[in-house]
């Protein structure tokens, strides 16, 4: 790996986590809120490319971090669909997708 | 040394094997046989089985007297590892060994048992249960014999404890009578107490052996170097004498538990519930005085220890006197026989422990004849009568001939009129103990006590004869009339009368006294006394006499129908009802098995179930109310649960990154 | 070679699955897989004692390892071998598990999951016994522990809720107490994987301190599973609410995998831990000898007392365990083996004792001879064998316990010695009670042993008298076991 840093990645992995927590601990839209979760999800996504292209080269060390990383976006994907099913099924029921309201654990 | 005979003794393991198939046989298939009795003829078989080949391997044994070992059976086989206590391993070996000491237990062994099953298949014929009791009774045989040909300790042990479990079903043979099944539960225990202690003893032994010989070829060799030891006497100096003493003693307290000795006695009286053949067989003949013999075949290392001399000797005369002056007062015909057990007991323990250790078992070889012959008479009385209460007796020498005669020999053989069996015995145990005080002071005052017991014992046996067979009738006129006892009931008493009046007399012939002389390696058992010199002969007067003066006062006091009592207000009366209450040993005993066993047991339970399972209880309640107050925190809104994450996350990163650096002992600092 | 091992694991796993789902014909598929596993057992047996084959005494015999999950610095295999002592209480495994299908042949309810439960709790066991993986043994641990808790919590007495879940929680507690140690042990020493051989051998690099926090912790583990006092007190309710089958396998074969585990797992990988912990153990086994022994003699319940009397006896085995020389250990094997067939038997017994009388209440329950020869007999075995008498199975492991403990500890034997007093007192006192004296509390009807119980009953009679006349059928296969050559 050469020209960037490597702390910049990180710098702006830590930032985007930051955002994503900001976002999941005050917005209270549904749909928001798992934008925000994919947001703090890319973080660690990126920190996972950024460290595996950091050891590529280095004897003993594989790809092992682009292959967590693939598995990770098709695991954000997945995560998306159910959350969205889950929106769909919450408005369904209460017309409504603030998560306050949503405090019994069933639906 | 070989006789005409030897070649029968690699055969010896057969003498318990044929009452064990009786057993198998009698166990499996007794109750389906057409006739409930042919399973007593199959025990009856094997036990006959038992007593050619015993006899037959005990003459072999006085044609050429010698030890004979034949161990063929690994038990138990550690290999060694080079290390340890054990480093060439060890090998538990069963075997059989025949020297003299076994084979004058075989033959008492073998003939009362033999003679005892005969006796049994019509004086049991009442009962149901038949297929159970020549079952128990054909393995209590197989056990006994195993015991007496056992090459070593733990082999002896084995077999120990299952005469002893034999002994327990047969006192409870009429299970259904809350007191047989309690007497039973009581021998058990008490000489459980015993058996503990005799296992206390083989581990001493046990572990002295094996590190005081460590290039002894244990795999090859095994146990038996505690055993009947002449061979390896040489071994005893390295060992810890006070390791040896204590052994001596814990074998001590194993032989007073299965030979009823102070202070284990209180279980032997009681087990009379049992039907009176296995009174005879088990309680008197045979397995009670597996506590005496295990007394001589370890009395070659026992000996060794004055201490333990002492024990043995003060344990057995006091006994003696004990056991006796219960006896005078007894109304159960039975009881008053099993008190003279224990007491002749005594007499066996006391002559080994003064050193005699063939006296003892002189006395042993004897007394086990008259013993049976008592007890089947008296079984034959019982069986008439259909009592054992001896107050409502009376008259029965017209209708019980030969049983009248049978235990009039037994009586006076036990009361060491001469020329009966119980005369020599006695006379060479009174005579071996005066021998042994000339040079320990301290015997003396047992000597006094056995001396004492004589003049008891005439006295309580005639009792028992008087009361029992003279005056005209039956003081109880409801006594249902009595009939002589048929053949299989009369022989039995009259082959053990013979003996009774032969058994004494019988080591004059040399091959027969030649066991007795013959000895276990012990330096000091210099043989048989009496040596007829003029203190010997002085003594057996004394002794006769007391005897005589014994029959004499019971005649004055019992007989012809004659009752004596004592008066209310005599000052005897106490003394009198401290011996029928016994001493209130029984009572004590029952007292502290409900009052402080019990008790602990209830209070340990108490603390289980309330104490420590309390506490988890405790524990329960704890996490349950901190449950309920902590699950306000799970209010259901996800958004809060973040929150939870993140601080979470925060104070762990916190300790990661903060707090552990500064702690030295985890790495940090 | 075959690999008997694997194939034996799969027999039983296969044979599970298969009986869970054929309903009222489970029993017939649950015996053809326990007569499936006896066979495998005497192929076991067989290879032992084969001179061509035979294992020296310091290795694992059949052993087969292939790699399950690995990942950079994470090396677990599945690795199976046993010794002489995995055999011995292997072969416990297979006698159990037959009894107890032949005890329950008549289950009614739900006899696909009772016959399926029960084969899946014997799977368990075996696993552990032949596991040499720490990964896999704890999966085969926990495999136990579900079965059982459905096995009570379904099939059991009026308390069987509370008694399941007081069952769960502690051997869950012990269990993760001893993962986490193990764990521990492997990553703190550098293990380069999680086999047991790995583990043994870089588990002496580490700190002695460490070394005896982490033995501690897995005595903790094991010694729940025995039980040790104080934490015993799951076991009498378990076994009070549990079903008598359920009984049998919690008794004959879940209390071993304590002892097993401390020998394989404690004592052999951290015997410096031990040396310096001896005494707490030598504490604990006599305080559980005296405590189950005291409290077992003031038992109404039969089963309680038979409960109690298990904690007197495991005490036993946990002194001989701690004793750390090979005449200790294999004491304590064959105790083991003695106590699971015996205490197996007793079960089956208070259980009879239960559904012929319809009480087991010793207080209310008497005089049961008559109506019931055959119960009175296999009572009478089961409870002499118990107390120790010479000629059936416990003596030998008995004595050889005693005399290891005399060889070591020298007086301190007086204790185990003289509560062997009050062993024999309570259970003479259990058969006066229950079975001598006048019958009282039998209720009309009542008749002596179904055939399916007798024979079960009768099987382990004939083992406990096999075995205790000629034990060297055990010892010489215990022998051949790396512990062999302690001191």
């Amino acid at each position: 790996m050469t020209g960037l840093p490597l702390a910049g990645f990180l710098a702006l992995s830590a930032v985007l986590l930051g955002i994503g927590i900001f976002g999941i601990l005050t917005r209270r839209n549904f749909i928001l809120l798992l934008i925000a979760i994919e947001v703090a999800m890319n973080s660690a996504i990126l920190n996972f490319v950024v460290f595996g292209a950091y050891w590529g080269g280095v004897p003993g060390y594989g790809i092992e971090g682009q292959s967590v990383a693939v598995v990770l976006i098709g695991l954000a994907a997945t995560e998306v669909a159910v959350g969205l099913a889950i929106v769909l099924a919450l408005n369904r029921l209460r017309g409504s997708i603030n998560v306050a309201e949503a405090t019994v654990l069933k639906l | 040394m070989s006789g005409p005979l030897n070649a029968l003794f690699p055969w010896a393991f057969l003498v318990p094997l044929a009452p064990a198939i009786a057993f198998v046989i009698v166990g499996l298939f007794g109750r389906r046989m057409r006739r409930l009795e042919w399973g007593g003829w199959v025990a009856v078989g094997g036990a006959f089985v038992a007593m050619v080949l015993g006899v037959l391997i005990a003459v072999g044994e006085m044609l050429s007297p010698g030890t004979y070992t034949d161990r063929s059976f690994n038990w138990f086989t550690l290999p060694g590892n080079g290390t340890g206590t054990f480093p060439n391993g060890f090998s538990l070996v069963m075997g059989t060994l025949v020297d003299p000491l076994s084979a004058i237990m075989l033959i008492v062994v073998t003939v009362v048992g033999f003679l005892v099953m005969l006796y049994s298949v019509d004086y049991m014929h009442r009962d149901t249960g038949l297929p159970r009791y020549y079952a128990e009774l054909s393995l209590f045989l197989a056990s006994m014999l195993g015991l007496v040909l056992a090459d070593n300790l733990l082999q002896f042990f084995l077999f120990w404890e299952l005469v002893g479990v034999c002994s327990y079903f047969l006192i409870g043979f009429y299970y259904q009578r809350p007191a047989a099944a309690s007497a039973a539960k009581e021998a058990f225990l008490v000489t459980r107490v015993g058996d503990v202690l005799f296992l206390g003893g083989i581990y001493i032994y046990f572990q002295q052996f094996a590190t005081a010989g460590p290039g002894l070829g244990w795999a090859a060799a095994g146990f038996p170097f505690v055993f009947h030891g002449a061979p390896f006497l040489t071994l005893l100096h390295p060992p810890n004498p006070t390791l040896f003493t204590l052994a001596g003693l814990l074998i001590l307290g194993g032989a007073a538990g299965k030979s009823a000795q102070f202070p284990l006695d209180v279980w032997l009286p009681d087990a009379m519930e049992g039907p009176t053949t296995v009174s005879a067989l088990i309680h008197a003949a045979t397995m009670v005085a597996a506590g005496v013999y295990l007394l001589a075949v370890t009395s070659v290392f026992i000996g060794f220890s004055a201490t333990d001399s002492f024990a043995i000797v003060a344990i057995g005369g006091f006994t003696t006197f004990w056991a006796a002056s219960m006896a005078m007062v007894n109304r159960d015909i039975k009881r008053v026989i099993a008190y003279s057990t224990v007491s002749q007991l005594g007499y066996m323990v006391l002559a080994i422990g003064a050193g005699f250790t063939m006296v003892g078992l002189y006395h042993l070889f004897t007394h086990a004849f008259f013993k049976a012959l008592l007890f089947l008479a008296a079984g034959a009385v019982i069986h008439a009568v259909d009592t054992q209460d001896l107050f409502k007796m009376g008259g029965l020498r017209k209708t019980l001939r030969i049983t009248s005669i049978g235990f009039l020999i037994g009586g006076l053989s036990l009361a060491g009129i001469p020329p009966l069996a119980g005369f020599f015995s006695k006379d060479d145990v009174l005579s071996s103990v005066y021998t042994a005080a000339q040079t320990h002071p301290m015997y003396w005052p047992f000597f006094v006590l056995a001396f004492a017991t004589v003049f008891m014992t005439a006295y309580y046996i005639f009792r028992v004869w008087f009361l029992t067979f003279s005056g005209d009738r039956p003081r109880d006129p409801t006594l249902p009339p009595a009939h002589e006892a048929p053949w299989t009931m009369t022989v039995p008493i009259l082959i053990l009368s013979g003996l009774a009046i032969l058994a004494g007399a019988l080591v004059f012939v040399p091959q027969i006294g030649g066991l007795f002389t013959a000895g276990v390696g012990f330096p000091a058992t210099p043989g048989v006394p009496p040596t007829y010199t003029t203190t010997d002969i002085l003594l057996s007067v004394v002794s006769v006499g007391l005897g005589a003066g014994g029959i004499l006062t019971a005649y004055v006091l019992w007989g012809n129908g004659r009752v004596f009592s004592l008066a209310e207000d005599s000052a005897a009366q106490p003394i009198r009802r401290l011996l029928l209450e016994r001493y209130y040993v029984k009572t004590a005993v029952d007292w502290f098995g409900l009052r402080v066993v019990y008790a602990v047991s209830r209070f340990l339970d108490f603390v289980d179930e309330y104490i420590i399972d309390g506490t988890v209880h405790g524990f329960e309640r704890l996490f349950s109310e901190l449950s309920i107050r902590l699950r306000r925190l799970q209010s259901g809104v996800v958004l809060d649960y973040a929150a939870y994450v993140v601080v979470g996350l925060a104070v762990f990163l916190v300790f990661l990154y903060v707090i552990v650096p500064a702690i030295p002992a985890l790495g940090g600092g | 070679m075959l690999p008997i091992l694997s194939l034996t694991l799969a027999t039983l796993f296969v044979g599970t699955v298969i009986t869970f789902f054929s309903g009222p014909r489970a029993r017939y598929v649950a015996a053809g897989v326990s007569a499936a596993f006896l066979v495998e057992i005497a192929v076991m047996f067989l290879q032992f004692s084969w001179p061509a084959v035979a294992v020296a005494p310091t290795h694992f015999a059949e052993s087969e390892s292939y790699p399950w999950i690995q990942v950079a610095w994470l090396h677990v295999n599945y690795t199976v071998g046993i010794d002489g002592i995995s055999l011995v209480l292997i072969l416990l495994t297979g006698i159990l598990q037959a009894v107890t299908v032949a005890y329950s042949w008549t289950e009614r309810r739900e006899p696909g999951a009772w016959f399926g439960l029960v084969l899946l709790t014997c799977l368990g066991c075996f696993g552990v016994f032949v596991a040499l993986d720490v990964l896999l043994f704890f999966v085969f641990w926990e495999v136990v522990l579900i079965p059982m808790f459905f096995l009570i919590g379904f099939w059991g007495g009026p308390r069987r809720r509370y008694a399941a879940l007081k069952f769960f929680i502690y051997t869950h507690v012990a269990s993760v107490t001893m993962l986490v140690a193990l764990l521990v042990t492997a990553f703190y020493s550098h293990s380069p994987s999680l086999d047991f051989a790995s583990l043994a051998g870089s588990a002496s690099a580490l700190a002695v301190p460490t070394q005896i926090v982490l033995f501690l912790s897995l005595f903790f583990g094991f010694g729940v599973k025995f039980p040790i006092v104080p934490f015993h007190t799951w076991l009498p309710d378990a076994h009070v609410e549990a079903p008598t089958g359920g009984s049998v396998l919690l008794a004959g074969l879940l209390l071993k995998l304590g002892g097993y585990g401390l020998i394989r797992w404690g004592l052999e990988i951290l015997p410096t831990g031990l040396a310096h912990v001896q005494w707490i153990l030598y504490a604990v086994a006599f305080a559980s000898i005296v405590w189950g022994a005291g409290v077992s003699l003031a038992q109404r319940d039969l089963k309680r007392l038979v409960a109690f009397s298990s904690i007197n006896h495991m005490g036993i085995v946990l002194l001989a365990i701690a004793l750390y020389s090979s005449l200790g250990l294999l004491a304590a094997v064959l105790l083991m083996f003695a106590h699971g067939i015996v205490s197996a038997l007793l079960f089956m017994v208070s259980g009879s004792v239960h559904h012929t009388f319809g009480s087991r209440d010793l207080a209310s329950v008497g005089g049961i001879t008559p109506t019931a020869p055959a119960l009175s007999t296999m009572t009478m075995t089961g409870a002499l064998a118990s107390l120790g008498l010479p000629a059936l199975i416990s003596f030998p492991a008995e004595f050889t316990a005693l005399l290891a403990t005399w060889d070591k500890l020298g007086y301190w034997v007086l204790i185990p010695l003289l509560t062997l007093v009050v062993t024999a007192a309570f259970y003479i006192w259990m058969m006066q009670r229950l079975l001598f004296g006048q019958p009282k509390g039998i209720p009309a009807g009542a008749h002596d042993l179904p055939y399916a119980e007798a024979f079960a009953m009768g099987v382990l009679v004939v083992l406990t008298v096999l075995y205790g006349i000629l034990p060297n059928l055990l010892v010489h296969f215990i022998q051949l076991s790396p512990v062999a050559g302690l001191p």
